[in-house]
């Protein structure tokens, strides 16, 4: 069986906590967290994940701005990212997605459904 | 215990957990509004908006939707008097509602 590795970043704990629980109901999901666009940064460059949830408003380096800096690293550029994000209106979509978002979820989200949600963005290693 | 109890018992802790610190963010709104009705117009807005906006994500992932709901219009409604398109006046019906709705969850 695949195993991928998925890491999630949310300056919110509880929302890091719930994330993480939702996302290892699926034993093939390998699930980290970190607090902020800087720690990230620094896990996708050691750790190697095949996803990244990416929390859009965060103090310091905000989504967009750490999707920026994932492109800019050859070890993450081509690493899929998902912002996760609790304003979704279709211009706030349209504008995460030309950043080169793979895809936009909306918070809050059903914790029985996230791992069945972010599972078409993964490729098959 | 099964996978799929385990995963329950463990979200109705970190549930539990959430509704716990709802006590602390309803203190935060009444400490706000309170400010409020001093003073409306030396009120900064960031802390509230801060908090209205963490709360549409977090009480709606834990299963408090009107909690959630009520967040998401006073954060709206703060967006608006930052953009210069709402009196600030209008703050204070949605924190109202939010307020009562945290009180609600408790």
């Amino acid at each position: 069986m695949s195993r991928y590795r998925i890491l999630f970043v949310d300056d919110e704990p509880d929302m890091r906590d719930i994330a993480v629980l939702s996302l290892r109901r699926e034993p093939s999901f390998e699930v980290t967290a970190c607090a902020s666009g800087e720690a990230a940064l620094e896990v996708a460059k050691d750790w190697n994940p095949d996803l990244i949830l990416l929390d859009v408003v965060m103090p310091g380096l905000d989504g967009p701005a750490t999707l920026a800096r994932l492109r800019q690293a050859s070890a993450s550029a081509a690493i899929p990212v998902v912002f996760l994000t609790a304003r979704s209106r279709p211009e706030d979509v349209e504008r995460l997605m030309r950043l080169g978002a793979a895809a936009v979820l909306p918070k809050p989200f059903r914790p029985h459904a996230l791992a069945d949600a972010v599972r078409p963005f993964l490729v098959t290693p | 215990m099964s996978g799929d109890e385990e995963f329950e018992a463990h979200l109705s802790a970190l549930r539990e957990g959430f509704r716990a610190r709802l006590g602390a963010h309803h203190a935060s709104l009444v400490a706000y509004r309170k400010a409020m009705a001093v003073d409306l117009d030396s009120v900064s807005l960031g802390e509230a908006r801060a908090l209205a906006h963490a709360l549409v994500g977090t009480a709606g992932t834990f299963g408090f939707e009107e909690v959630s709901e009520a967040a998401a219009e006073l954060e709206s409604v703060i967006d608006a008097v930052l953009a210069g398109e709402a009196e600030r006046s209008m703050i204070v019906a949605p924190l109202r509602s939010l307020i009562r709705e945290v009180e609600l969850s408790l």
